[in-house]
């Protein structure tokens, strides 16, 4: 999976959890817990998805690592290569 | 936590630096002015237990982010843990014990099997597919809110899997960490209790030991809380 398709991914789930963001003022740097009020579970949901979709497993200790979009990249590009 | 802008711009105005660059990068006003009020009230609550000024305090974080007093102020003395959804918020003051707190909104768009099912015990999950459908959401919740505030107590997030420990989760039966691995004593460490807010939440506390008392307010006002102290288990249904 490119980058590219991994930010699709990541912003594809990020529209579906809060549709009514622009996603382009969203910081790719940022944890977006720090940017929209999300609960765990919208943590949890956006794990499972990319798990079922790219097919990496992600452990729980994980997902702090999976919360921006850059770092959500950067944890998939590190598991896959 | 939707106080007046006035209010808001008190609030403000005790926040460090850090604070006001979080809030900063909220997207949404609504979420900014809550993570303000969440955060000036954390402030003005620890402030009436320190007698000091709510903005001169200041904080540390462990590597997992759980916050903390600074040394300069007890440190580990009082401690405390906040949790907030939905426009209300929860804290959990102690003295010299580690605690942990949960608030959830209990949302009916999640399919909470399918979470449970990746994500809890077999034991957990045993215990919620035994029970009917209609009591299946507010044990979930229960259940999540009681292993949440017990990873919030430990402070260590989520480097311990959610599997490898078991709360009780049957509405009407005492919170309770039953079991837990790889170190069967931790379970004996803590205690677990629920919480009853207003209807459509779910939040349950973790406290470090036994033999401790639950005393609840509503801020800003010293009064008894719409928060029930009585543990669900006490609680007629």
């Amino acid at each position: 999976m490119t980058d590219d398709e991994i930010k699709a991914l990541f912003l594809r789930e990020l529209h579906r959890i809060a549709p009514e963001v622009e996603l382009s003022e969203i910081d790719p740097a940022v944890d977006l817990r720090e940017q929209i009020d999300l609960d765990s579970m919208d943590i949890l949901n956006l794990a499972i998805v990319i798990h079922e979709t790219t097919g990496v497993d992600i452990p729980e200790a994980d997902y702090p690592r999976m919360t921006s979009l850059n770092g959500c990249v950067a944890y998939l590009h590190s598991r896959t290569s | 936590m939707d106080e007046p802008p006035p209010q808001i711009d008190s609030f403000l105005h005790t926040l460090a630096a850090d604070e006001r660059t979080r809030a900063q990068r909220f997207y949404f006003q609504t979420d900014r002015e809550r993570f303000i009020t969440a955060h000036g009230v954390l402030r003005a609550i620890l402030g009436l237990y320190l007698n000091r000024e709510p903005k001169c305090l200041s904080f540390c974080y462990s590597s997992h982010g759980k916050p903390a007093l600074a040394w300069e102020y007890g440190g580990d003395a009082i401690r405390f843990n906040m949790s907030h959804s939905q426009g209300v918020a929860l804290y959990a003051v102690t003295r010299g014990r580690e605690i942990g707190i949960d608030l959830e909104f209990i949302r009916c768009d999640l399919e909470v099997e399918q979470i449970a099912e990746r994500f809890f015990s077999p034991r957990e999950i045993a215990t919620l597919r035994a029970l009917p459908v209609y009591l299946r959401r507010h044990a979930f919740f229960l259940c999540w809110t009681c292993k949440e505030a017990y990873i919030k107590a430990r402070g260590e997030g989520l480097s311990i899997p959610l599997d490898q420990f078991d709360v009780s989760l049957i509405p009407g039966e005492p919170e309770a960490l039953l079991s837990t691995q790889p170190d069967a004593d931790e379970a004996l460490r803590w205690s677990l209790r629920g919480l009853t807010l207003a209807s459509g939440y779910s939040a349950a506390l973790a406290v470090e030991g036994r033999g401790w008392t639950l005393a609840c307010w509503q801020w800003p006002r010293p009064l008894r809380s719409t928060v029930d102290p009585v543990p669900r288990s006490e609680i007629k249904r």
